[in-house]
């Protein structure tokens, strides 16, 4: 496994379901500490200031999101079955069925009636997820007490796996890819200064990110993510968004941002400069934290480059590994020339 | 007896043996049992083990539970490389969205995930649980020619579900339906190998349950026992299973009657468990009362079997994440055992 495959896979495998980061943080800064100076501020963001040979001329900050879609615990009841809701947007249809993991390590399922005693209705109809229960073996209210309380996170719990040409799929990859890339690019030795932001709260709409770019008042602020590539079986080809393997993706607009026009267009021509395989994000779907980036202080101008996946807010969320590499050469040239654009 | 329990059950469970392709799971039960006796795969892949050979007046009892699971079966390739798949079995399709699955081929093992199509372009319409023919397989290849070169139609999915051990004592994972009972079964014959017993023991892990009994049927028709035992799951309560209808895990097996099953069997196995202080759970059923089990296979072959069932509860049945009670299925083979010992003769 190579080193970046290797980072992604401890990454995903860390559980940072909105609200509840720090384990995440953690990782990240003992990973980037020897390479910048870091700070945590009052939500929970991480920032990183990298120092390099020359001040330039904008100040630039890329983002990622430290946080992942998951579960908390809501009520438990008599049989000691647990009751939750969503963190973040999940389609309640991914959740039956799947093994889960509470945030002190606790094994459980999202069980359901079996499928020989359910009406032609209830086949049909998805289940809301105040319908579902986490079943942990529990006896009762009390036993079940002795493992969890109310207001516990939880998160899908899925193993990493390298398969088919060159993809990988785990939990969580929206947006710990985003935080391998930066981390990796913190790593590089770096001819101008710049700031990494890693971010908390992104999935469920309170977004850290507002509040770090409210710190560091950046000239210029990229957003790296994962973006839902709607590249696969049975969808046209205009409804795609971007397609696994052409590498990342630059968005001019989507459901939460009007993005700079020349940065969209600047960011196109310098990876076209360096030959490094980018694509036009082709729809206005989804959203992340630049609209708060670019609104926090007196306005920054803001870009989006993102990683197509699938199945994201899923437990089996794929990306594909050569587009991870690019990205990460995109940043490096990005951090070079952003600031002196 | 405990831990041996749960290493088995890993071993069984993880095994794949999907309806009418049982060969990695029968292999793996035939090597748990070789030390019971002379064992044989049947025509239709169901795994005979000879525990006991008594007399042929003797009674000849066959301990029966299903080895097969539920999975897919590789239909076609699409023009991108995604599988399209059908059904091996009842499979839910409330819990298939976002699934890891395996697909086997002679090449190897395939991991992929189950896909549908993405959530924004569903807008507008009724949002439902997908139908078999709305999924496909992503197994991460890049296009057509890749996916043709690596998977033969016809390819047999399994679902992974890996076994994790929940609180007290339930364990969770795929195809518990029915390596659970196959485990107890196993259990229960290294029990009868060292009683004093009047009458032959045969372990059949049978094929094909989950599409049609196919694999029992024919298996007890080779065996020709006078009676049997067939041991499968049944459905637990749970939050959307009432109490009052369904068993606990908790509760020991349940030993069920009605319709074609023995009823002096019946009374005996329930005499057998106020013995042994076994805690149990009665199951009456209507219509044949065989129904959903293979015992429907077995009590009509050649001049008639006697049969009982004895079923395990088990929550979510027909996930990858089904939940059951070692404490119950050790239960059970202690039920069988002292049974079989004391009133097959």
């Amino acid at each position: 496994m190579n080193k970046l495959v290797q980072l992604l896979k401890d990454l995903c495998q860390l559980d940072g379901v909105s609200g509840a980061e720090d384990q995440v943080r953690e990782y990240i800064k003992a990973q980037v500490e020897p390479y910048c100076e870091t700070a945590t501020d009052n939500r929970g963001n991480l920032i990183c200031y990298k120092k390099g040979a020359a001040a330039p001329k904008n100040k630039v900050m890329f983002s990622a999101h430290m946080d992942e879609v998951g579960f908390i615990i809501t009520k438990i009841d008599s049989d000691g079955f647990l009751r939750f809701s969503t963190v973040g947007g999940i389609d309640s249809r991914v959740v039956i069925g799947k093994p889960v993991r509470l945030e002190n390590g606790t094994p459980g399922v999202v069980g359901t009636k079996p499928i020989h005693v359910q009406t032609a209705e209830e086949k049909d109809t998805p289940l809301k997820i105040s319908e579902m229960y986490i079943d942990i073996g529990a006896a009762s209210k009390e036993d079940a007490l002795k493992y969890v309380q109310p207001g516990d996170r939880a998160v899908f719990a899925s193993d990493f796996m390298e398969f088919g040409s060159g993809r990988v799929k785990a939990k969580a990859l929206d947006d710990r890819a985003g935080c391998a890339a930066l981390i990796a690019l913190l790593q590089q030795d770096s001819p101008v200064d710049y700031t990494v932001v890693f971010t908390v709260c992104e999935e469920c709409g309170k977004m850290g990110a507002g509040n770090a770019a409210y710190s560091v008042e950046p000239d210029i602020a990229v957003a790296v993510e994962v973006t839902a590539a709607a590249d696969v079986s049975g969808v046209d080809e205009l409804d795609q968004i971007c397609i696994q393997g052409q590498g990342p993706c630059l968005s001019f607009m989507d459901g939460g941002t009007i993005y700079d026009r020349r940065l969209f267009k600047e960011g196109l021509a310098i990876a076209a400069r360096h030959s490094i395989p980018c694509q036009i994000k082709t729809a206005t779907t989804g959203g992340n934290e630049s609209h708060d980036v670019q609104t926090a202080a007196a306005g920054a101008r803001v870009m989006a480059v993102s990683l197509p996946g699938r199945y994201i807010h899923s437990a089996s969320s794929i990306i594909k590994v050569g587009d991870l590499e690019h990205l990460v050469a995109l940043l490096a040239v990005y951090a070079n020339e952003l600031g002196n654009l | 007896m405990n831990m041996q329990t749960i290493e088995m059950l890993q071993l069984l469970t993880q095994s794949t043996g999907v309806s009418g392709a049982e060969e990695q799971a029968v292999a793996c039960a035939a090597n748990l049992v070789k030390d019971l006796g002379e064992t044989y795969v049947t025509p239709l892949g169901s795994l005979v083990c000879k525990v006991k050979t008594a007399g042929p007046e003797k009674p000849h009892i066959m301990l029966n539970a299903h080895i097969d699971e539920i999975g897919m079966i590789v239909t076609r390739i699409d023009k991108k490389g995604f599988l399209k798949v059908s059904r091996v079995g009842g499979i839910d399709r409330r819990m298939v969205l976002s699934s890891p699955v395996v697909v086997h081929t002679e090449n190897g093992d395939f991991r992929g995930v189950v896909g549908s199509t993405p959530p924004h372009l569903q807008q507008g319409k009724e949002r439902k649980n997908p139908t078999l023919d709305e999924i496909y397989l992503d197994m991460g290849f890049d296009n057509k020619e890749e996916a043709q070169a690596n998977i033969p139609l016809g390819s047999i999915v399994s679902f992974e579900g890996p076994m994790a051990n929940l609180k007290n004592g339930l364990v969770c994972g795929k195809a518990m339906d029915d390596r659970c009972c196959c485990v107890s079964m196993i259990q229960a014959c290294k029990m009868l190998k060292e009683m004093d017993t009047g009458c032959s023991v045969t372990l059949m892990l049978s094929a094909m349950e989950e599409t049609g009994g196919e694999g029992a049927q024919t298996a007890a028709f080779g065996i020709d026992p006078t009676h049997s035992i067939v041991m499968d799951v049944t459905f637990a309560s749970a939050p959307d299973m009432s109490k009052e209808k369904y068993p606990e895990l908790a509760n020991g097996p349940t030993i069920s009657c009605g319709g074609a099953q023995d009823s002096k069997m019946f009374r005996q196995l329930l005499e057998t468990a106020k013995e042994h202080n076994i805690p149990y759970t009665l199951e009456a059923s209507g219509g044949n009362g065989v129904s959903g089990t293979d015992a429907a296979g077995i009590v009509n072959r050649r001049a008639g079997i006697r049969t009982a069932i004895i079923g395990l509860p088990l929550r979510n049945m027909h996930t990858p994440v089904e939940v059951i009670s070692v404490e119950a299925l050790d239960h059970a083979a202690n039920l069988v055992a002292n049974f079989v010992a004391k009133y097959i003769r």
